[in-house]
């Protein structure tokens, strides 16, 4: 299965990100966003899955800022 | 082979079987970016699409002063994304600017003649891409929608 997420960080500064990820995430997983790393809050399906891709929206808290970890 | 198996994880191209995703490989190639270069420019009359293979781009519009906004990141797209598309649809110049925001970024590279080419030899191809690419499209502007909530 592949994720396409669309992640959100409510009152932080950050326009967000659309990523892929080989696996559902669950809620406290962090994620690499480049410059931020994020943990999910919130998670719900965005869209009906389409063969194996399923859509998701997450909702994220800041964890720290200026992650650079090289390629995200 | 090996993008072939990087083209069956992209949703752009879901629903192409083994032989349309080898030709789609055919009219891909590959490159690297590094922190802080440009993908794309805005406004310019670039032609291809790029698929990100790892590494995270920052979309930014309004460098370039056009529209008369300050200039903003409008999002960030990481593995798996697509970007350029809107050039490749509807032949536009730019929208924004791309840049690498991570110490890489690899991409593969499609351009527009090929892609076009493509599409008028084998419709199939044509019709899953460009139904998937709106598909994307749609995603994108779902995502945008959620963000400014």
């Amino acid at each position: 299965v592949i994720c396409k997420l669309s992640i959100v960080i409510p009152a932080y500064e950050h326009a967000g990100a659309i990523l892929d990820t080989n696996h559902v995430p669950e809620i406290g997983e962090r994620l690499n966003l480049g410059d931020a790393l994020v943990e999910v809050i919130e998670l719900e399906e965005l869209l009906p899955a389409r063969g194996d891709f399923r859509f998701f929206h997450a909702t994220c808290r800041l964890v720290s800022r200026n992650h650079q970890p090289g390629n995200g | 082979m090996e993008t072939v198996r990087l083209l069956r994880g992209v949703a752009v191209f879901d629903g192409l079987d083994e032989g349309e995703l080898e030709q789609m490989a055919e009219i891909c190639r590959q490159a690297t970016f590094r922190r802080g270069e440009a993908l794309t420019t805005e406004g310019s009359d670039e032609n291809q699409m790029f698929v990100v293979r790892d590494g995270m781009l920052e979309v930014t519009v309004g460098e370039q002063g056009h529209g008369g906004l300050p200039a903003h990141t409008v999002v960030n797209l990481g593995s798996g994304q697509v970007v350029g598309e809107m050039s490749l649809v509807d032949h536009g110049p730019r929208s924004a600017t791309v840049r690498c925001v991570t110490d890489t970024c690899r991409v593969l590279v499609i351009e527009r003649p090929a892609f076009e080419s493509l599409c008028e030899s084998n419709h199939h191809i044509g019709m899953v891409v460009y139904r998937n690419l709106a598909a994307d499209m749609s995603f994108k502007l779902r995502h945008r929608h959620l963000a400014r909530r």
